[in-house]
């Protein structure tokens, strides 16, 4: 015995054993509690980190066949049988998921800065596009309006790029169509990606709010507004298994917006959220769809 | 073979007989000696210490003290009762003496099935 002070509250020793100079009577390692619990610990931290590591390889796959995935550019949807630049509305419900698909026709997509005016009778269809960061005021993310590259950055990985009035959705760190859309005038902003190849994306913000997409769905661009307060995962679900091929996110929330239908002949102009006057919002913009001239 | 513990620093030297040692009660870096003649002597030793000269003294009559726990060594001679549930264990020679001692329910627990095991 080396040390004669080892010894445990909850332990007992004999002394002076002829046969074993010292006896400790522990209980066998095997027959404490703490034995157990470090063995089921163990048990559940190996499954965690075998699960972990499966799932790290499936995402894995997964990433590496959407991460540079950008969609073939899609031409404004054009309905001859309509008299004008219109969107048509039209609602669903997936998942519990009550969503507004707007679609424009006759009327081609472009990016303002400010709000846009709705007595702009060209204007058919509007929704706030890239986020403004709180510290500086500037527009978060690549940002080119009309060949002027206004802002630089890609915290977030989803674009939309509008060449030639198509728009291209896509998830990427770095696209040529950033570069395209400046030489060519057109138009080019970041977002969170919702889908990509019709699979849903992980993104970080879990809180409820109501959810705007710009979505290309069966061939055509759309947008897509929930009805309701959903978390960022639901509404990307919703759109997943809706049969959206790729979406971005645009601003959600209280986020300003309108469109102008054609119900019996007679045009109606249907606003959402509310305008935002002070110095933040001096670089608010917009997406929005302007009839064909 | 000794039959006597036998404490001894430079000022005294202490001999009890290993059938008068009831038990030894730590109280820090000092440890009280209880006797079957009810005295109580405290001496400037640790409980780890006295073990180990009980050890070295009076190893070859076996299984005579335990140790239970950090605060007490017991003649297990003189152990009456154990009940672990209170956390109590008597030691007594059933004429002259009579201490309810305090330990750990475990090690009560542990105490009990030693003594069991000797049935």
């Amino acid at each position: 015995m080396s040390n004669y002070n080892d010894i445990k509250d909850n332990e007992i020793r004999i002394i002076g054993n002829a046969d074993q100079l010292t006896t400790t009577l522990r209980k066998p390692i095997y027959r404490r509690w703490w034995f157990w619990a470090t063995v089921v610990a163990l048990a559940v931290l190996a499954a965690l980190l075998i699960a972990m590591s499966i799932s790290r390889k499936s995402n894995d796959a997964a990433t590496k066949t959407v991460e540079n995935i950008e969609s073939e550019p899609v031409a404004p949807t054009v309905v001859k049988s309509e008299p004008a630049a219109t969107v048509l509305v039209s609602d669903t419900s997936v998942n519990d998921v009550q969503m507004r698909i707007y679609t424009p026709v006759n009327a081609v997509p472009e990016l303002c800065i400010g709000y846009p005016d709705p007595n702009d009778n060209t204007l058919v269809l509007a929704f706030q596009a890239a986020d403004i960061r709180a510290d500086n005021h500037e527009i978060l993310g690549a940002y080119v309006l009309k060949g002027d590259m206004l802002s630089r950055g890609r915290s977030k990985k989803g674009f939309c790029a509008i060449i030639d009035g198509k728009i291209q959705l896509g998830m990427a760190e770095s696209t040529p169509l950033l570069e395209e859309a400046t030489e060519k005038e057109g138009y080019f902003f970041r977002q969170y990606p919702l889908v990509l190849d019709g699979q849903m994306v992980q993104n970080k913000p879990k809180n409820k709010a109501l959810r705007h997409a710009l979505c290309e769905y069966n061939g055509t661009i759309v947008t897509v507004s929930s009805m309701g307060k959903e978390s960022l995962h639901d509404f990307a679900q919703a759109l997943a298994d809706l049969g959206v091929q790729n979406a971005i996110y645009l601003i959600g929330a209280e986020s300003y917006g309108f469109c102008r239908t054609q119900s019996n002949e007679t045009p109606e102009t249907v606003f959402w959220g509310e305008k935002k006057n002070d110095k933040m919002f001096e670089k608010v913009n917009f997406i929005v769809w302007r009839a064909v001239e | 073979m000794s039959d006597h513990l036998t404490l001894s620093n430079a000022n005294e030297l202490i001999r009890i007989p290993a059938e008068s040692l009831v038990y030894v009660a730590s109280e820090g870096n000092y440890s009280d000696i209880y006797t079957r003649d009810r005295e109580k002597r405290t001496v400037t030793m640790q409980l780890g210490a006295i073990e180990e000269l009980i050890h070295k003294q009076f190893h070859t009559d076996g299984n005579l003290f335990v140790r239970i726990g950090k605060s007490l060594i017991v003649n297990m001679e003189f152990v009456h009762y154990i009940n672990p549930a209170k956390k109590q264990i008597v030691l007594s020679d059933s004429h002259t003496f009579n201490f309810s001692l305090e330990a750990s329910k475990e090690a009560l627990r542990e105490l009990k099935k030693y003594f069991e095991k000797e049935l």
